[in-house]
């Protein structure tokens, strides 16, 4: 991994750029060398309809291919974020030169965002990881995989001797059948600890969700069919698990119906993207959110404005919340430390209520966030109010994609002991947060070996010193990652995956009308460099370490355990292959007429088509089944749990009768707020450039920290847009730019933030990791999931 | 090709703002599509990054009444060009379509158009193009690299009007529309952008450059751009 002389520069030559390895240095007289057609010549020397005659002086340039390589187009699906968007790839001459959103796929159809755009880039990266490696004498070093394998199986295996089987956890990034892998593999090796390890609540729904609904799946958010929108805290924009998905119910919730265009209020710290395209926006103080929340559910109840029909038939403990928020959350104490004018309060609980289908967002929506799990769930709250569960323009429990489980794993004796310990977090499946509180001295035994299985969960914490403190403390660190991200850099061993256009995959999500949909990755091309399939490498794993583990996985390719899984999906002759827009009123009506068609065919006409159109998917939700959105023991909406979280007291934000704005803690006057940039927030862990490039386009400060200020502060301050200075929280000091930005509450400092990535040699993304180190990881329970930084105060000076 | 017998098509855009996200995947898809070299945190600094397609934030107001609005801005291929007439060296055309190009092998430099460019659409390559390492076979062989030391600018993807006519000719028929669309309209999450031939009776670009809600940028120069704007709002 040498990053140097990567940037030789070129001699002009007379071949395509499919030899050229390095970058390329033209002169003017070497314009044409690339061009692959001669028919494109003046189209491409003059860009315009009119050719232009060749100057006689280019004419002795060097010889053009007589003609273009051969072109073709793949299906695939994405993989730099959960969002899940079918894509085409463009393949000449071996190489990908180009993707296209797939415009058969029903989560973007056609579209892709920055990231998307970038994949290939992902493939070519620089700061790729080409072969396994193992840490000897305190570094890295390139190993044969089988050496890398028995390091590791070898550990497992000893430990497992030991009894000491569960004391490996695995971290896991993976949805849909890699993560399933991994589930067969720890039962029957004898683990409990299997850790959720991406920020998004892509493959498990967010504690707030699965408290008040039960659910065991995550929600869609049917925003396309919403009148009325109301966000809370960061960027729903910007920042959601599927970001063209959600982009797209914008635009149609916007314009998609002839009248009635859907109105959209953002509670945010700053003039984010998100709050510019809103209606209206309304600063608020950042981790105040579930208390606004509750003040505006104060004016509905008082108003008598909720949904007494979906609270009568669905609700349960409502009464008692009704009751302490009547008493304790007054629109004026609720302003009072919210920062938002009574008058708003009370006029935007009016709109929510009235002009139905509503939607409140927070960041059971987003994903990642700072929101406590209690401001969740009274965010989440309004919803069943306005009774927008289950309901057109409100949340959805999208089914579950219909794929055969693996089969189920038999363990041994050690294993079944293994089994019975505690897991990390008395297992809540409460991600990497758990795991960094079980390490820093929560935990009842020490974690000896640690997965992270398509996850870097360094950079999902935020990749600061006590983050890394914490984690070194596990005596062997194995990583999954195709670049040397957080968590790669500090690992013992790295077992490196091919990049997601390099494999196959199933890609199990939903739309925001909440269809289920089944995405197949298929590999582009074969693999660059000596990667293999993480899933493929843990069935390797568990051949070394033998007995019941390996008898669990004893396949060899993973497409063949892909091929069984899909057996389900035909089987269950449901739903469709992707297909073009027009066909979906087809199937709806279909199915409402009650005459359900299936087009699957054989299977290997099934499977063909799958590889070909880039999946499946089911485009009915059935509102009617209401057994799959309320889960919980009562089969009802459990207003219970938030009525008792709010009347003990409100976490984040004191308790609901204090007054008052949250103060700050002496030294540090100013409230820390982090928030997703669009297109950074990706976890593919390559630094793109050209994503880096348009980073904060909107802050015109792109490449590099920056801190916003309010104009007041700025002054009070002393300094300018672009002036340098340190951003101080108890975390830690990092270096940024001052960006004075009227759009900035008074009192807020904020800062762009994503999960950290790879700040390889060539294209360094430190940015981001700064930021989020200075985050104050949340040490209760209160914050799960994705929120990993909780309540951070800052002070700045001068550089 | 029967294309004589109409019209040649005036290609225009129309951006719906208020289907806008400003996730800038038009800017990403435009650079990667045409071959633009990845920026660093010196060029951008400088104000050196080449995007065809921008995205433009327009503040306006106090805290807390502050309204932003972000404007993705291609080259508007004005009827009235004024970097054409500024050009020494004829390196600037506009064709019978309407598409204001740029003959790389023309251009000496001087940057006359950069400047007489009230859109600031054109772009001077400061520096010799360079893609680290293997990010190089990504490139897109159908639109060349331009070297240091000449202007640049939004050519609405024209090497793909080029294929489709190339296929359309091919197959004796005429292009049909929507078969050719630039880059940035083709990727936009929330289909914002809108492309066609503005004389088209039948195309959405003809309804939508005549929707009430349109406005276009410097209207007041006389410059007739092709690049419509819909605002945000009922």
């Amino acid at each position: 991994m040498s990053p140097k002389n990567r940037s030789k520069s070129l001699r002009p030559s007379t071949k395509t750029p499919k030899s050229t390895s390095d970058s390329v240095k033209l002169g003017r007289r070497d314009l044409f060398w690339m061009v692959p057609t001669a028919a494109a010549v003046p189209a491409l020397l003059s860009s315009c309809s009119r050719p232009d005659p060749l100057p006689p002086h280019w004419a002795s340039g060097p010889k053009l291919p007589s003609k273009a390589g051969k072109e073709t187009w793949v299906s695939s699906v994405c993989g730099g974020c959960p969002g899940g968007c079918g894509l085409r790839a463009r393949i000449v001459e071996g190489r990908i030169v180009g993707v296209a959103g797939n415009p058969l796929h029903p989560i973007n159809r056609g579209a892709l965002c920055p990231l998307g755009v970038s994949a290939p880039h992902v493939v070519y990266h620089p700061d790729r990881i080409r072969g396994p490696l193992v840490r000897r004498g305190g570094e890295l070093k390139a190993a044969t995989w089988d050496e890398a394998l028995a390091e590791v199986s070898g550990r497992m295996k000893d430990l497992r001797s030991r009894n000491l089987a569960h004391t490996v956890a695995l971290v896991d990034g993976n949805r849909g059948l890699a993560r399933e892998v991994a589930a067969a593999f720890l039962a029957a090796f004898g683990s409990p600890n299997h850790i959720h390890g991406r920020p998004w609540n892509d493959s498990v729904p967010g504690e707030a969700l699965k408290t008040l609904q039960g659910v065991t799946l995550p929600a869609a958010y049917d925003l396309e069919n919403a009148r009325y929108i109301m966000a809370f805290g960061s960027g729903w924009l910007e920042g959601s698990s599927s970001p063209v998905a959600t982009a797209r119910a914008y635009a149609l919730a916007r314009r998609g119906r002839k009248t009635d265009r859907a109105h959209v209020v953002h509670f945010e710290a700053r003039l984010s993207v998100s709050a510019a395209h809103a209606d209206e926006w309304v600063p608020l103080m950042p981790g105040t959110e579930g208390v606004l929340a509750l003040g505006l559910m104060h004016m509905i109840l008082r108003e008598g404005l909720e949904d007494r029909d979906f609270i009568d038939r669905w609700g349960n403990g409502f009464e008692f919340l009704r009751a302490i928020v009547l008493r304790d959350y007054h629109p004026d104490a609720v302003s009072e430390r919210t920062g938002v004018p009574t008058a708003t309060i009370i006029r935007l609980a009016r709109q929510f209520a009235s002009k139905r289908p509503a939607v409140a967002l927070g960041d059971e929506h987003n994903g990642p966030g700072a929101q406590t799990v209690e401001a969740r769930m009274a965010i989440h709250a309004l919803n069943a109010l306005v009774g927008s569960v289950n309901a057109p323009g409100g949340v959805l429990s999208p089914p579950q994609v219909p794929t055969d489980p693996l089969p189920t794993t038999e363990t041994d004796d050690t294993g079944k002991k293994g089994l019975a310990m505690a897991p990390v977090g008395g297992g809540r499946s409460d991600g990497v947060t758990e795991l960094l509180a079980w390490q820093e001295g929560g935990g009842s035994y020490p974690v000896n070996l640690l997965l992270a299985y398509g996850s870097d969960p360094m950079g999902v914490l935020g990749g600061g010193e006590r983050v890394r403190t914490a984690l070194r403390r596990v005596p062997f660190l194995v990583s999954f990652s195709s670049f040397l991200d957080d968590t790669a850099k500090q690992a013992d061993v790295v077992l490196p995956d091919h990049t997601y256009l390099e494999k196959w995959q199933d890609d199990p999500s939903f739309t925001t009308r909440g269809f289920p949909v089944l995405g197949i990755r298929q590999p582009i091309l074969k693999p660059r460099f000596d990667t293999r399939h993480s899933a493929e490498v843990l069935a390797e794993l568990a051949r070394g370490v033998g007995g019941p583990t390996a008898a669990a996985l004893p396949w060899k390719d993973f497409k063949e355990v892909l091929q069984t899984s899909v057996k389900g999906v035909h089987r269950s002759a449901r739903g469709s292959l992707f297909d073009v827009v027009e066909a979906e009123p087809w199937v709806e009506t279909m199915e409402r007429s009650g005459w359900r068609a299936s087009n699957l065919g054989s299977f290997d006409e099934f499977w063909a088509g799958l590889v070909a159109r880039g999946g499946w998917w089911d485009p009915i939700y059935d509102f009617g089944e209401r057994t799959r959105a309320l889960r919980t023991p009562s089969g009802r909406f459990e207003f219970g749990p938030l009525a008792k979280a709010v009347e003990k007291a409100f976490p984040g934000a004191g308790t609901g009768t204090e007054r008052g704005a949250p103060s700050a803690p002496s030294g540090f006057p100013l409230r820390l707020h982090l928030y997703p940039l669009l297109a950074a927030f990706g976890d593919s862990s390559a630094p793109l450039p050209w994503v880096q490039d348009v980073l904060g386009r909107e802050m015109e400060l792109q490449w590099g920290l920056w801190v916003e200020l309010a104009p007041p502060d700025a002054r009070t301050l002393g300094v300018t847009t672009g002036a340098k200075v340190q951003v101080e929280s108890a975390e830690g000091t990092v270096e940024a730019r001052a960006k004075v930005y009227e759009g900035a509450r008074p009192g807020v400092a904020s800062m762009p933030l994503g999960p950290g990535g790879a700040a390889g040699e060539v294209c360094k993304r430190a940015m981001l990791q700064q930021a989020s180190a200075l985050a104050a990881i949340s040490r209760t329970r209160n914050a799960m999931d994705g929120a990993v930084w909780g309540d951070t105060w800052v002070r700045i000076r001068k550089a | 090709m029967t294309e004589s017998a109409k019209p040649a098509p005036r290609w225009g855009m129309v951006v719906d703002l208020d289907r806008c996200t400003g996730c800038q995947a038009c800017t990403t898809a435009c650079q990667i599509e045409n071959n633009v070299a990845p920026s660093s945190a010196e060029t951008a600094d400088k104000g050196r990054s080449i995007r065809w397609m921008d995205q433009l934030p327009y503040m306006e107001g106090e805290y807390p009444n502050v309204k932003m609005r972000l404007l993705p801005r291609p080259c508007m291929h004005c009827d009235h060009p004024p970097c054409i007439k500024v050009c020494p060296v004829g390196a600037t055309t506009k064709g019978a379509d309407g598409i204001v190009a740029q003959i790389y092998s023309r251009c000496i430099g001087c940057r006359y158009c950069t400047t007489a460019c009230p859109y600031t659409v054109r772009y001077f390559n400061w520096y010799e193009p360079t893609w680290p390492d293997d990010l190089a076979q990504t490139l897109n062989p159908d639109v060349f690299v331009r070297p240091r030391g000449i202007v640049e600018k939004c050519t609405l993807c024209h090497h793909r009007l080029q294929n489709a006519k190339d296929k359309a000719a091919a197959e004796r028929r005429d292009l049909a529309p929507g078969e050719y669309s630039p880059a940035c309209a083709d990727i936009c999450p929330t289909q914002a952008i809108a492309f066609g031939d503005l004389d088209d009776p039948h195309g959405e670009v003809f309804s939508q450059s005549r929707s009430p809600r349109v406005f276009r940028l410097l209207e007041d120069l006389g410059t007739e751009p092709k690049v419509f704007y819909l605002r945000e709002g009922e």
